[in-house]
């Protein structure tokens, strides 16, 4: 299936005003073009993702890059209420956290995560594994169509 | 267990059937001497009274009896008079003529030939029947002169008594125109039945007749108890008298007394056995189920039974008086109803006192049934269950105690306790055993001896024990073997010392390389200078650098604070809050005055506890209320307390921004943060702290909150009194 190149729409959940730096410079950087949204907390992601209050007209996201420990409404409700919704739970969810725990882990993928990547200590690799994200999530994975 | 002979002459039984029987016999011999003393000479009185009045009556038809028989023979001699021959005679004083001789000598009285006189006015004597008439009817006596002059009714005179006959004169005037002329008299004999027939009263009664001194009576020999019971005048000097013989009477009178006695005594003995005999029963079965299931189904037959014999008791009595006459109705109504009344009330009373030792019974089986449980409870414990006697030996020893000794119960029975005690612990063990003394119970960790040498670790509850009396007899010793609960213990305390070793390098030692960040960041920027200046992006992750340094310090320093709460074990102190606000108003005061804040509160208390501890917390607390504020408001936090009781009940009300409920539930986790940090900083431990220190202090803290309408923290803290003995 041959497409235009278009925008891809990425919504960045992430409280860490570090990584969020990082990301946006690994993101500067992809072959793609790409739009990166970012939600400092739980209820910003999920006023984005419903076009809610600051967020009417909002992109829906191709690709949502979640941490699970956020302020308030935590990553993994957020990752519930997604996956429990039967309009945003076709939207990939890369699960992009600092715990290595196995329990997270478990319970991420128990929650229809798509994958859960440990975000790397140095700012190098960080930046790196964006780009992996990138490049498989947004170039090689074929994404279903967005409706509407 | 011993099971006691039951014996129903026990103490209490004896004074319950001492009482009873008192009230019983007391009973009797009151309605016996009531009956006895007032009812039966009442009757007695009424009986003579009757028997009186009937002889007075009697006595008067007698005496009307006895005028007629007079007057018969008045009647008789007064036709004689009235002959012409008779009158003539008197008249002239001469009784020569044939006719008048013929005529009174043939004159028969009763069919005899009577004996009679003939007298002239002057009184002398004209004619006579026979020549051996003497006394009254020859010479002139009083009451002649009376008939002469025409005052009589004396014309009747006794002469006397001869066995069972008596004479009599009676006397009549001879009348001529008019004119009294002579006096006819004549002496009769009759026979004492004439006048005291057969008919008298009574048969054993006699009677008396008396003219003068003239005396006529029936025999009187066989009158037992003679009395004089009735008189009746019948002449001006003529009386007849009624001699009666008591003897009847008072037989009569004895027989009534007797059966009304002999009927209420016997009803009221069998009563009284009947009781007896059930009262047994009913005690000696508490015992045997089977007499005890007889006596109860026949728990009210019995009195009924013993009911219906005093009432039948009581009718017989009743019956025996209303066969006497006129015996007032109230008296012997009075007898029926004492009688059913006083039955009734005694069986009434009987079966109180039986359904009371029927109540008693239940309890005592109730008890009985509770201690078999519990010794058998006892005996199957999981805890160990032990009884020590004054002299430190084993009088019970259950399964479980022993097993935990290692030996078998009948191993350790009548031994001492030291033999399952370690030997550095015995000491320990005699002064809890005097503090037990003093306080009646003591719990207890020593370490105990096994049978084999090895040594365990157990948790020993003594509990004094009395007997009725007060005197001690011993103890019970519970005993739980915690040799696993003291083996985690060591653990934790291991780990606890290891978490308190991390805490300090955490403080330390880690500290050290974020200070070595923050600092050669800061150098390094110094150090680049001029060129960095213009480089947006270098200073950005110079921020970084030294953001992220400085959250690490805040993580470790709060994580200390909380992880330092459990360690510190100072003992706990008076602390006024009220002063401890102040302190906390004081420390804050820049930020109070830059924002605009308020701080109030109620009166507040002085408590127990850790004061910096407390001090964290009312900080922590008060400087989230005036933290999480919206854009241009007033903060206002307010401190309030109130009274439940056990504890004192803080809250901390702000009118900041609230949170949804949803998030309340997490908010004292440790880390959890509601805000993102451009919005409000923090680590998210400082509730945490708040839950710690609360739990510490044997509270609980809570919230109440919505968004937009400000929250109020709640929390509690034991009072002194009660944070004392939860510390016992």
């Amino acid at each position: 299936m041959i497409k235009e190149p278009k925008l891809a729409e990425i919504l960045l959940v992430e409280d860490n005003e570090g990584d969020i730096e990082l990301t946006k410079e690994a993101f500067k950087e992809a072959k793609f073009r790409n739009n990166l949204h970012i939600a400092e907390d739980g209820d910003e992601a999920l006023d984005f993702l419903y076009k809610r209050n600051d967020y009417e007209g909002a992109a829906t996201p191709d690709v949502i890059l979640l941490d699970l420990n956020l302020p308030g409404t935590s990553g993994r409700e957020i990752l519930e209420i997604i996956k429990a919704d039967k309009n945003l739970k076709i939207i990939p969810v890369i699960v992009l956290t600092s715990s290595e725990a196995d329990k997270d882990i478990i319970e991420s993928y128990n929650l229809h995560a798509n994958c859960y990547i440990v975000k790397p200590v140095n700012a190098i690799k960080f930046i790196d594994v964006v780009h992996h994200v990138e490049n498989f999530w947004v170039d090689i994975v074929c994404l279903p169509t967005k409706v509407g | 267990m011993n099971k006691q002979k039951f014996s129903i002459f026990n103490k209490e039984n004896r004074a319950i059937l001492r009482a009873f029987a008192g009230f019983l016999i007391g009973f009797f011999l009151i309605i016996t001497i009531l009956t006895a003393f007032l009812l039966v000479p009442k009757i007695n009185k009424s009986l003579e009274s009757q028997h009186i009045t009937d002889s007075t009556i009697s006595l008067q038809i007698k005496s009307e009896l006895f005028r007629h028989f007079i007057e018969d023979y008045h009647s008789l001699l007064a036709d004689l008079a009235k002959y012409p021959v008779v009158t003539s005679a008197a008249l002239l004083s001469k009784s020569d003529n044939p006719d008048f001789i013929d005529l009174v000598d043939n004159f028969l009285i009763d069919g005899k030939k009577s004996r009679l006189v003939l007298k002239n006015i002057a009184g002398e004597v004209i004619y006579q029947t026979s020549k051996d008439l003497e006394g009254d009817l020859i010479s002139n006596p009083p009451w002649l002169k009376n008939i002469f002059e025409d005052e009589a009714p004396y014309y009747f005179k006794l002469i006397g008594q001869e066995k069972n006959s008596f004479r009599f004169i009676i006397a009549v005037p001879v009348i001529y125109r008019g004119y009294t002329e002579g006096i006819l008299s004549a002496e009769i004999t009759a026979h004492l039945n004439d006048i005291f027939s057969s008919q008298t009263i009574n048969d054993s009664g006699g009677l008396k007749l008396r003219q003068g001194n003239v005396v006529i009576q029936s025999d009187i020999d066989d009158i037992a108890v003679p009395r004089v019971i009735s008189k009746d005048i019948i002449a001006p000097n003529i009386e007849l008298t009624y001699i009666g013989d008591d003897a009847p009477i008072i037989a009569a009178q004895n027989k009534l007394r007797n059966n009304i006695l002999g009927t209420l005594f016997i009803g009221l003995v069998i009563s009284f056995i009947l009781f007896t005999i059930l009262g047994y029963k009913v005690l000696e079965g508490r015992q045997e189920s089977a007499t005890h299931h007889k006596v109860k189904k026949n728990l009210y037959i019995l009195p009924i039974i013993t009911a219906l014999i005093g009432t039948a008791a009581s009718i017989s009595a009743f019956l025996i008086i209303k066969g006497v006459p006129d015996i007032a109705s109230w008296m012997s109504l009075s007898v029926l109803l004492s009688g059913i009344t006083l039955t009734f009330f005694i069986t009434y009373s009987f079966i109180q006192f039986i359904r009371q030792q029927q109540i008693i019974e239940s309890v005592v089986a109730q008890r009985t049934k509770e201690v078999q449980e519990l010794t058998s409870a006892m005996e199957n414990a999981v805890e160990g269950v032990s009884f020590i006697d004054p002299q430190g030996c084993y009088r019970f020893v259950n399964e479980a105690y022993a097993a935990f000794c290692g030996y078998k119960p009948t191993e350790l029975l009548n031994k001492n306790w030291e033999m399952t005690v370690h030997e550095d612990d015995r000491q320990m063990m005699t002064d809890a055993y005097q503090a037990m003394l003093k306080s009646g119970k003591t719990v207890d960790e020593p370490r105990g001896l096994r049978k084999d040498g090895s040594v365990f670790y157990k948790r020993t509850t003594m509990i004094s024990k009395y007997d009725e009396d007060g005197n001690f007899i011993g103890h019970h010793c519970f005993m739980g073997d915690i040799t696993e609960r003291k083996k985690a213990e060591e653990e934790i305390l291991r780990s606890n010392a290891e978490l308190e070793r991390f805490a300090f390098i955490c403080s330390h030692d880690l500290q050290e390389p974020l200070r070595m960040i923050r600092s050669f960041s800061e150098k390094l920027q110094e150090h680049i200078g001029d060129q960095f200046k213009q480089d947006e992006k270098g200073k950005k992750y110079f921020h970084f650098i030294i953001d992220g340094a400085t959250r690490a310090q805040n993580l470790i320093r709060d994580i200390l604070a909380y992880s330092s709460i459990d360690s510190n074990a100072e003992q706990f102190e008076e602390v006024c809050v009220e002063n401890l606000i102040s302190m906390i108003k004081d420390n804050m005061i820049m930020h109070i005055e830059d924002h605009n804040c308020k701080i109030t509160h109620d009166e507040l208390p002085t408590i127990l506890g850790h004061k910096t501890q407390i001090y964290q917390l009312f900080q922590n607390l008060v400087n989230n209320g005036l933290k999480y504020q919206g854009d241009n408001t007033s903060p206002h936090v307010h401190i309030g307390v109130k009274d439940t009781g056990d504890h004192w009940e803080f809250s901390v009300k702000d009118n900041g921004i609230g949170m949804e409920e949803r998030h309340l539930n997490k908010i004292f986790d440790v880390f959890q943060r509601l805000h993102k940090k451009s919005l409000y900083a923090g680590t998210g431990v400082g509730l945490s702290i708040c839950k710690k220190v609360v739990e510490r202090h044997g509270g609980k803290i809570w919230v109440n909150s919505a968004k937009g309408k400000g929250s109020t923290f709640y929390f509690t803290l034991l009072k002194p009194k009660n944070l004392e003995n939860q510390n016992d």
